[in-house]
């Protein structure tokens, strides 16, 4: 879908991006990491043209961008930026409207595209079409920049350090709306980051760079697991393995756990269970409460004086989780094996330090 | 393709076509009198055709110059072409206005026609492209700017120029002349110094009393608003009433025209900038500074001397310069309501309908100005504490 | 509009309304005149009323505004476009040590030019004016943050519709800040005009000047004044509405 062709570009005598090459299939992410100065804003920049190359070519949909207006390919390539620029003398519903509008659009199709937009990423447009930017939160003005992007509904979103502006928790949010639009559109989308966790979670292929140059072009798993020189060795972290945890979902390890319901009578709990040592405690409907242990069982009249309650939300995870959160959760809980539960609180099963332990080995063969 | 040929330096391509064209056009005027118009003579028609032709020739370079992009050594040369074009034109000038002098009329005069004043500027436009490219090498930059003015202020001293008409209506009236540059920077320095530190105290007020802020900055604004022949008009009635009231105040000089009215208004003028540039100077600073300056045990009027006047102290002379260049062309305006000053030559000037008369006054004003200009802002450059990021332009 | 807006356009419509009212009578200048100044034997310049001089000012003010407006907002656009980079320096060179020109002195110089009269009048005005509508346009074009440019650009807007889109409104009110300083300079300069010819409010002041005549120069100091401030309110309202 966009391929780049020995693309170098030269500043002077320094040399920003050097005969760069590499290809980005439709419908992918391709999130370009590396450290301050490696070329990746560079490369960006060059794809939608802000920037020229001094060789090389770029190739978007088999076509050279060369040959067209710069703006008219501008305007089929989604753009969003760290610093937003939303344009302080519109409303929020202007600026979204901008690349429509320059598009001829008419103007009904373009209000229920704002709807939309706003809809997509969140935001109430009753509440915040006709707000200024200066009106908007960071978290809130970050989305409107990738409304503002995906506003022409363009094949190709660049973006450059789009969630970088804004503090831990919105970010992580932010992240998460990504994922989930991502998946329902499916655009092929090139992102600068300089987190790389952010790297990790989000991308189809991970294009590691430095001093100009591309070092690894990989899945992350791939490149987590196999660095392919000493730099990027050292630039994924002694974590590695951790990071990877953090790219696996749970489901395929959640494994049944015996449970036992509040109000059953204690002589039963034994024959739950003969080896465990403790048993998830829920209720009626099936909810979590805590757990018991086998050891307090003798002194116990009955499961409600012995069972030792849990918060679900410190204690359990979701179904939905990776195995990064619920080692984590483990660790800071000090147990060896935790409960899964759904979105309403039911214990589906259960998720253990050897399961994920089993998991990890697999990965690395 | 055009584009791409001419690569040259655009601004010193237009200086040198400028040039060119302003040598065909009328050079010198000569009159048959100070107050009559007069034939419209060019440069060549004046002197025989070779000395005109150096001028011609020089243009030509600066042109062929202006694009050769690299290299240090054409723009130092360009610069210097352009200054030898500057000389030569003044000198080739006053040559050609003694000339032209011998066989005319008693009453004749010679004046500076368009092609001249064309040329000037020209040749200004090539010097400043040219010093705009010599930024790594101070000597030569400050040698191009400068030369060409210095050469020239010699020959003016030295009298090359007397045959042109602004000088010889300076000739006649020397002794006025000085009086009233005196007169001016007189009225000038007064009335700045007046309205500084009446201005300072206002600022200063308007920082401290919320209350007081509005009328201030209200009455300030207004006031600077009002045209100056408007506000001398309006002083010179009470004034005269004034005066009039008590004849003691006449004795010392205090009238309803000339030099008081003047200097009041000249005074209320130079609140704005001054009042405003002490309130924002003072109220920028980082209250953390002042602070910190507390904190450390300074007493109210410590942390006012050592901290804020310090930091303070560029932008309120900032102010002060404004309303010093500012103050010369008002002082310029008092000349109608008899305060004397410059002004005076203007329009005495206009009233004879002497064009060179005008130039007289207006020249100097002008050059005063810039002189005034340049002096506050090399007060301003010293006073800016080492490590204050810029400064205000 | 915020009320505190609405409430200066009724103020200020109020004023001005009732200045035209106050130039419009001369009898009532007649009257307070008289009652100010017994001595003298004419207390009206007798050359034209009010209403005559207050319109010669604004014609004169206003004709050299517009042209200044055409010719120095595009100028200062376009030294601030690539095609024009190269004369910027010249040009804020040029604006910046022009401004220590005395405008009387631009106003003197262009006689020995164009004659007396309103011509010269129109043109010192014009060059005048011209300083802080050129030096106002190029700094509010380069306020324009940088990154709004990018994004601007970036979504695939061309040179010229960032220009009218983006830049050009958010420069907007400095702009309107140096039409302000413009013309409120010119109102003054303009008065001065009258000593060449142009007519206006000088005419009674330089007419009192004279004659020593203190009533003339009060007729034409007071509307004159007035005339400045309700126009300097009334630009300060219009570079409001550009916030």
């Amino acid at each position: 879908m966009i391929r780049l062709e020995k693309v170098t570009k030269r500043y002077g005598d320094t040399v920003a991006v050097n005969e760069l090459s590499i290809e980005i299939n439709a419908g992918e992410v391709c999130v370009l990491i590396g450290p301050s100065g490696c070329g990746k804003t560079t490369t960006l920049r060059m794809i939608n043209r802000l920037i020229e190359p001094t060789s090389g070519r770029i190739f978007v949909d088999g076509r050279e961008i060369r040959t067209a207006k710069p703006e008219q390919l501008r305007r089929s390539i989604g753009y969003a930026i760290q610093s937003v620029g939303l344009f302080p003398h519109m409303t929020v519903a202007a600026n979204i409207a901008i690349v429509p509008e320059l598009l001829h659009w008419e103007k009904s199709r373009v209000s229920r595209r704002i709807e939309e937009l706003l809809a997509l990423v969140g935001l109430n447009s009753v509440e915040h079409a006709s707000k200024y930017p200066n009106q908007l939160s960071g978290g809130e003005a970050q989305r409107i920049g990738v409304a503002r992007a995906l506003a022409a509904d363009p094949p190709i979103l660049l973006m450059d350090e789009p969630f970088g502006a804004v503090d831990p928790l919105t970010r992580e949010r932010l992240q998460a709306q990504f994922i989930r639009i991502q998946q329902e559109l499916k655009k092929t989308i090139i992102l600068v980051t300089h987190d790389l966790d952010e790297a990790i979670r989000l991308a189809d292929r991970i294009a590691i760079m430095e001093s100009g140059k591309l070092v690894q072009y990989d899945t992350p798993e791939a490149i987590l697991a196999k660095p392919v020189n000493k730099f990027v060795h050292d630039f994924v972290g002694t974590d590695r393995a951790l990071k990877r945890l953090s790219r696996i979902s749970i489901k395929g390890i959640v494994k049944h756990s015996p449970s036992v319901s509040i109000n059953t009578p204690i002589k039963e709990v034994y024959s739950v269970c003969k080896q465990c040592r403790w048993i998830w405690v829920v209720d009626d409907d099936q909810r979590l409460i805590g757990w018991i242990d086998r050891a307090s069982l003798p002194e116990a009249s009955s499961i409600k004086e012995a069972v030792v309650q849990g918060n679900p939300d410190e204690i359990a995870v979701a179904n939905s989780a990776t195995l990064r959160e619920a080692l984590s959760r483990m660790l800071g809980q000090g147990l060896k094996s935790i409960p899964v539960v759904d979105d309403i609180g039911h214990l589906l099963g259960e998720v253990a330090l050897s399961d994920i332990e089993a998991a990890t080995a697999e990965t690395e063969a | 393709m055009i584009r791409r040929a001419v690569t040259g330096d655009s601004v010193a391509v237009t200086g040198a076509v400028i040039g060119l064209i302003s040598f065909w056009l009328g050079w010198l005027t000569l009159k048959s009198s100070r107050i009559s118009g007069g034939m419209s003579l060019s440069l060549y028609e004046i002197l025989d055709w070779i000395i005109p032709s150096v001028i011609l020739g020089l243009w030509l370079i600066c042109f062929a110059l202006s694009f050769i992009r690299k290299g240090k050594s054409s723009v130092v040369v360009l610069g210097t072409v352009a200054n030898l074009i500057l000389v030569l034109s003044f000198v080739f000038t006053g040559l050609a206005a003694t000339r032209l002098l011998e066989g005319a009329l008693p009453y004749a005069r010679v004046s500076l026609g368009i092609g001249f004043w064309m040329t000037c500027a020209a040749s200004y436009i090539v010097i400043f492209a040219a010093r705009q490219r010599l930024d790594n090498s101070p000597v030569w930059r400050n040698l191009i700017s400068w030369a060409g003015l210095v050469v020239l202020l010699s020959l003016l001293v030295t009298g090359w120029f007397k045959d042109l008409s602004v000088v010889q209506e300076f000739t006649g009236r020397e002794e006025r002349f000085v009086q009233e540059l005196v007169h001016h920077i007189f009225l000038v320095g007064i009335s700045v110094t007046v309205g500084t530190v009446l201005g300072i105290m206002l600022g200063i007020w308007a920082t401290r009393s919320r209350r007081a802020e509005r009328p201030i900055f209200f009455i300030t604004n207004i006031t600077q608003t009002i045209p100056s022949l408007a506000l001398f008009g309006l002083l010179i009635a009470p004034l005269s009433a004034l005066s009039f009231a008590y004849p003691v105040l006449r004795e010392i000089g205090v009238r309803g025209v000339g030099d008081t009215p003047a200097i009041i208004a000249l005074i209320i003028y130079s609140l704005l900038p001054i009042v405003r540039n002490t309130y924002v100077g003072l109220r920028q600073l980082d209250i953390a500074v002042i602070d910190a300056g507390i904190g450390m045990g300074m007493s109210r009027t410590q942390v006012f001397l050592k901290i804020e006047a310090p930091l303070a102290a560029p932008l309120v002379l900032e102010g002060v310069r404004t309303a010093s260049v500012q103050s010369v062309g008002l002082a310029a305006v008092a000349a109608l309501i008899g305060a004397g000053g410059l002004g005076w030559f203007i329009f005495q000037g206009l009233g004879q309908a002497a064009a060179d008369l005008i130039l007289l006054g207006a020249i100097p004003i002008i050059i005063l100005a810039l002189i005034v200009d340049t002096v506050m802002r090399t007060i301003v450059r010293l006073a800016t504490p080492k490590g204050l990021a810029g400064g205000n332009q | 509009m915020h009320n505190r807006q609405i409430s200066r356009w009724i103020f200020l419509a109020i004023f001005i309304g009732a200045f035209v009212v106050l130039i419009a009578n001369m009898s009532w200048w007649e009257n307070a005149l008289r009652f100010f100044f017994p001595s003298e034997s004419q207390v009206l310049h007798p050359r034209a009323n009010l209403l005559v001089l207050v319109g010669e000012h604004l014609k004169l003010v206003l004709i050299s505004s517009s042209i200044t407006i055409i010719v120095g907002i595009p100028l200062g656009v376009w030294v601030t476009r690539p095609s024009g980079k190269n004369f910027l320096p010249i040009i804020t060179d040029i604006t910046s040590f022009g401004q220590t020109f005395p405008p009387v002195a631009v106003l003197a110089l262009a006689v020995p030019m164009f004659g007396f009269g309103l011509l010269p009048t129109v043109v010192a005005l014009f060059l005048y004016g011209l300083l802080p509508v050129v030096r106002n346009t190029i700094a509010g074009l380069r306020a324009v943050p940088s990154n709004i440019l990018d994004a601007a650009y970036g979504i695939g807007m061309s040179r010229l519709q960032a220009l009218v889109r983006v830049e050009i409104p958010l420069a907007a009110r400095v702009v309107m800040a140096g039409v302000r300083i413009s013309v409120i300079i010119n109102i003054g300069t303009a008065m001065i005009g009258a000593v060449i010819g142009a007519g206006g409010l000088g005419s009674p002041i330089i007419a009192g000047l004279v004659q020593d005549n203190i009533a003339y120069i009060i007729e034409g100091a007071v509307p004159a004044a007035i005339l400045a401030v309700l126009a300097d309110q009334l630009l300060a309202g219009i570079e409001e509405l550009f916030a």
